[in-house]
């Protein structure tokens, strides 16, 4: 009985997921028409999208700035929008935003706006800081971060901090999944040697 | 330091990142985002609306064909008053640009669900335009430094004239061209991010660059000679509605007599005047005001041109319920009452999406002082107009708007 119980239990919930997929696919279709479902997706997105420029800006006010214009566009172009899952929309919307972030630090006083901010809250690292166990903090990281190339920033944050995978980067780039692969290498190995020329005090 | 992928992962993890999200900022931008999404769903109800009239020029009845001109003039107003105020990116464009004294041009209106139209275009300097229509052998011809529009119908031999007054001064800074050319200026000379290069192609075998515009309003693609910095093709895209500009020919020899405002002889002519001013919130009021007083105690159910439709269907069927056939003054009459309240709905066209208006009005009652019809927030103000259902009016904080 408890057995019975349990294979009804399972196919009850994999088909409550079922449904939930299939309505969410259908909260994208009637999104392009009904300001309800609209809000529906906004509501299961705002927040990854404000942590997503949090993340690429430093700034929460900055965040919140480019987070609107993202949900704006959206607003404005959901009746054009060419999709219909919300893989799709998902992918739509990560697209407008990192494209909004990187138009944002594109402007280089900016960019040193941004640099002078994360600088100005970083933690000295101290003498021998180059040991194993030392850490950079979220300043110092982000410094560094944004040394990169626009694109190169967004996807180490797509990868490390909102834990996307090659496929899906690949995705929202509109890239080979190979070609992130190998960007994503080189993009470490500079980081790492940009981290120890800061932390090393060089610069 | 890290050594690897899986490495710099867990440096991530560790990290102390502040992502708390405001909630004032969640529930204002949810407000506007919808609010944008409303209006845009609006404007491009009323540009179909407008195309359909414009199709349907030619109808049975004598009341709807007349209000069917209204919308159209209506239409032309709203295209006026929107470039000249309150299009962020159009408005920034305020310096005479243009070195074209005169242009000619074929414009393509698409819009989901309804035939491709295509007009044939002359523009003249200062403000001089005449469209036409084949399809519709409709052909009008707009001087706004003489605030007149003048729209002929051959076929009927039939003329209406609309009479511009109160012209707001800063109309005139208005030109088509050196909007699409101060684009591409902009293109080439700045670090504008909302301005996108989109390479090379081939039009007619001419290799022209592109450009791709998208600001709040604004979704523009222009084509250019990269040698004449002229524009070859315009694109501009709003919701379902497509104009395309081709054949674009700057400086062509055009006569005089082709802008010209008189009506040939023969015409059966009427005359209007309207008032051309920048339409306030007393206007939206007053559009109220007339609806409730013609439609039986009741307001509009949407504030597009929509409703235009609505009010001269309900008139129509008022009359036919009365035994009556609409004499010339009647249909006069009501053409006069469609163009003010017409001021109300494009006082709410203009009012940027910063303002987060919202109208609740249909199903309403006039009269009644509890339930809100319309609010929205004026610029530069930290409080919202609230508009009720008697036509009071009250100033409310943001968290005591109507829910």
């Amino acid at each position: 009985m408890a057995l019975r119980a349990i294979i009804f239990a399972t196919m009850v919930g994999a088909m409550a997921k079922l449904v939930e997929r299939t309505e969410d696919n259908d909260l994208v279709l009637r999104a392009k028409t009904q300001a309800g479902a609209l809000g529906r997706l906004y509501e299961m997105y705002y927040e990854r999208i404000f942590r997503f420029c949090v993340h690429r800006l430093f700034n929460k006010e900055i965040a919140e700035d480019v987070t609107s214009t993202v949900f704006l566009n959206v607003a404005r172009g959901i009746r054009d929008f060419a999709g219909r899952s919300e893989q799709d929309f998902r992918n739509w919307l990560y697209a407008i935003a990192a494209n909004q972030a990187n138009a944002y630090i594109r402007k280089s006083s900016r960019r040193k706006k941004l640099l002078a901010e994360a600088a100005g809250s970083m933690v000295p690292a101290r003498t021998g800081s180059l040991e194993k166990s030392f850490e950079p903090d979220w300043p110092g990281l982000y410094a560094v971060i944004l040394r990169l190339k626009p694109r190169h920033q967004t996807i180490v944050t797509l990868r490390f901090f909102e834990n996307f995978s090659y496929e899906q980067i690949a995705q929202i780039l509109d890239v080979k999944e190979a070609n992130v692969r190998v960007t994503l290498h080189r993009i470490l190995n500079k980081l790492r040697n940009q981290l120890k020329t800061v932390y090393d005090g060089e610069i | 330091m890290f050594k690897d992928e899986a490495d710099f992962e867990k440096v991530v993890g560790r990290l102390n990142i502040d992502t708390e999200p405001n909630p004032a900022h969640r529930e204002n931008l949810r407000r506007q985002m919808l609010s944008v999404f409303n209006q845009a769903e609006q404007e491009s109800a009323t540009r179909i609306i407008v195309f359909r009239t414009l199709r349907n020029l030619i109808m049975k009845s004598p009341i709807t064909k007349i209000a069917a001109a209204a919308v159209i003039i209506i239409a032309v107003l709203i295209g006026l008053n929107i470039v000249g105020t309150s299009t962020p990116a159009f408005a920034e464009i305020v310096k005479p640009f243009l070195t074209a004294r005169t242009a000619s041009f074929k414009m393509t209106m698409e819009v989901e669900s309804v035939p491709t139209q295509t007009f044939d275009c002359l523009y003249a300097e200062p403000i001089r335009m005449r469209q036409t229509n084949h399809e519709q052998g409709a052909i009008v011809i707009s001087d706004f430094q003489q605030g007149k529009i003048v729209t002929l119908m051959p076929a009927q031999n039939k003329a209406m004239i609309v009479e511009l007054e109160n012209m707001p001064e800063d109309q005139g800074k208005f030109n088509m061209f050196s909007e699409i050319r101060k684009h591409i200026q902009e293109a080439q000379q700045t670090q504008d991010e909302s301005v996108q290069f989109l390479g090379e192609k081939k039009i007619n075998g001419l290799t022209v660059i592109g450009y791709h515009v998208q600001k709040p309003a604004v979704d523009i693609t222009v084509w250019a000679d990269p040698q004449t910095k002229l524009p070859v093709e315009m694109t501009n895209t709003s919701g379902p509605t497509t104009y395309t500009m081709t054949d674009i020919v700057f400086n062509v020899e055009l006569d005089e007599s082709l802008f010209s405002l008189e009506i040939p002889e023969g015409y059966t002519i009427r005359t209007m005047q309207v008032d051309a001013s920048k339409p306030t919130e007393k206007d939206l009021i007053e559009l109220f005001r007339i609806w409730a007083e013609h439609m039986d105690g009741n307001l509009p159910s949407v504030l597009d041109l929509n409703a235009t439709m609505e009010f001269v269907k309900y008139q129509q069927k008022k009359m036919k319920e009365k035994g009556q056939e609409p004499s010339e003054e009647s249909v006069l009459e009501l053409q006069k009452t469609i163009m003010r309240m017409g001021r109300g709905a494009v006082f709410v066209q203009q009012l940027p999406t910063e303002s987060d208006w919202h109208y609740t009005g249909k199903d309403v009652k006039f009269g009644d002082a509890e339930k809100p019809i319309f609010w929205y927030r004026p610029e530069g103000s930290k409080t919202y107009r609230v508009i009720y259902g008697d036509l009071s009016i009250k100033s409310v904080a943001l968290e005591n708007l109507p829910q």
